[in-house]
């Protein structure tokens, strides 16, 4: 498994296979619904959306002598309203969970962004991976808060790459009418 | 026969609604992850195999750390079989339930992830009340606790549909397709499918969940509807869409159908998707 450094590379970006798993160390910025909604009404992106990937989470609360709770990643798909916009920005790395619509599966390559999906439902190994957490916006949102989490050999696998690569499309063709 | 009225106090069952519930979000799982284990052996190398192996991971981790198995710790549904005799002495039964759903989120750090009001400012509650509570009322002095921690992931991609009347066995499959075809790959497969047929527009969406309470590996005690669950299993599983989406054979890993008598001129169905912790537990005080 590749180990891969945040601020993913322009190279390194180039280089990701759609199905491989690479293991992600760096900062990432949380934020779903809300978030995303307050982030385009307010025009204020709290953290640099060019370098720093955007993580689909609303974690659970950090009992004590852990840094968060069970953090994985939430459905992409929900986002997809927003995505167009966080395009335009120059956001470049998502991470989430899920198959996401044709559509913005080509916005993603028309602006060289890759998609990362997580392992949906297994938070609390996502937890232990997670060595700092420090909000940054928008904290009355609970869960739903703006925060930088710093990631630590943390598992996902490329599910959009910048090469047409599709890890949803990875299916027994035999029975498939799509 | 004189049988005498049984009193159980709202603590009693608060105390065993918490449980119930951090105990489902929180594990250890060892049936899924038995099952689990067995269609990891079956698996095709490949990122839905790698997938696998990190679900069985995490619900070792999270019956190690005690953190939740996903931090979506769900709505709380909760259902009572109460028996006619039981009485609850001091509050009533949801009150008591929703007492233990908040002590149960606000010790055991599961996620609150309840909003009111459900348009505009979508508060959240903090406390993961209010619970969804079906009660039964049944015959005799026990009270019977089921707690299941639904997923909203999994939740969102499940459909209720007034089928014409003889739609039959092809209308549910094509139903239960069109939901796993769309939305598969967001609800944390492999999947358990949760099937209630029949009654009404509100009945079988109950059904359905109620369906997903039953233990993995047990039968169909109707032998037609058996049939019925392991057809659309297979069918399900022949699409390939395979563990989170990443390709594979087991998409589904069971299906499990319940049934009720409904008017002749509908065919109520509810399609409902749990993803592959599914988190549940009962109890009988």
């Amino acid at each position: 498994m590749r180990a891969v450094t945040i601020p993913v590379s322009g190279q390194s970006l180039q280089s990701l296979k759609a199905g491989e798993q690479i293991l992600l160390s760096g900062p990432v910025a949380t934020a779903r619904d809300a978030a995303h909604n307050l982030m385009l009404n307010t025009g204020s992106v709290p953290f640099d959306i060019k370098s720093i990937p955007i993580f689909y989470t609303g974690p659970s609360p950090a009992p004590p002598g852990h840094v968060i709770g069970a953090c994985g990643p939430t459905t992409s798909a929900r986002m997809e309203p927003f995505i167009p916009e966080m395009l335009k920005l120059g956001m470049k790395v998502v991470i989430g969970k899920g198959e996401m619509s044709d559509g913005t599966r080509k916005l993603f390559h028309q602006y060289g962004a890759v998609y990362l999906a997580a392992t949906g439902g297994a938070g609390a190994l996502a937890s232990t991976k997670i060595k700092s957490r420090r909000i940054v916006a928008w904290e009355h949102l609970g869960p739903e808060a703006v925060s930088i989490l710093e990631l630590e050999n943390f598992p996902v696998f490329v599910a959009w790459d910048l090469h047409h690569g599709n890890i949803f499309r990875r299916r027994a063709k035999s029975n498939d009418t799509e | 026969m004189k049988e005498s009225i049984r009193l159980i106090s709202g603590e009693e069952i608060s105390r065993a609604v918490a449980s119930l519930y951090a105990g489902a979000c929180i594990g250890p799982h060892q049936s899924v992850e038995r099952k689990l284990t067995g269609i990891l052996a079956e698996e095709n190398p490949g990122p839905g195999r790698e997938a696998l192996r990190i679900e069985i991971n995490n619900l070792k981790t999270a019956a190690e750390t005690g953190l939740p198995v996903c931090q979506d710790t769900g709505t709380a549904v909760v259902f009572v079989e109460m028996g006619n005799l039981v009485c609850v002495s001091d509050c009533s039964l949801a009150d008591a339930v929703n007492e233990g759903i908040s002590q149960a989120c606000l010790r055991a750090y599961l996620r609150p992830s309840q909003v009111f009001p459900p348009l505009g400012d979508r508060v959240n509650t903090m406390n993961n009340t209010p619970a969804v509570i079906h009660m039964e009322h049944v015959y005799g002095s026990n009270l019977k606790i089921s707690v299941l921690a639904k997923g909203a992931g999994s939740e969102n991609v499940s459909s209720s549909v007034m089928l014409p009347p003889l739609a039959g066995s092809a209308g549910i499959i094509d139903l239960a397709e069109s939901c796993i075809r769309a939305g598969a790959s967001k609800a944390c497969p492999p999947v358990i499918i949760g099937i209630g047929i029949g009654g009404n527009l509100e009945t079988s969406g109950i059904l359905a969940k109620k369906a997903l309470l039953r233990d993995m590996g047990v039968e169909n005690t109707v032998p037609e509807l058996g049939e019925l669950e392991k057809q659309i299993t297979d069918k399900l599983n022949a699409t390939g869409i395979g563990p989170q989406g990443f390709g594979g054979k087991t998409t589904v890993m069971e299906t499990r159908i319940l049934q009720l008598a409904c008017h002749m001129a509908s065919l109520p169905v509810t399609v409902c998707i749990e993803c592959y912790a599914h988190r549940a537990a009962s109890c009988v005080l």
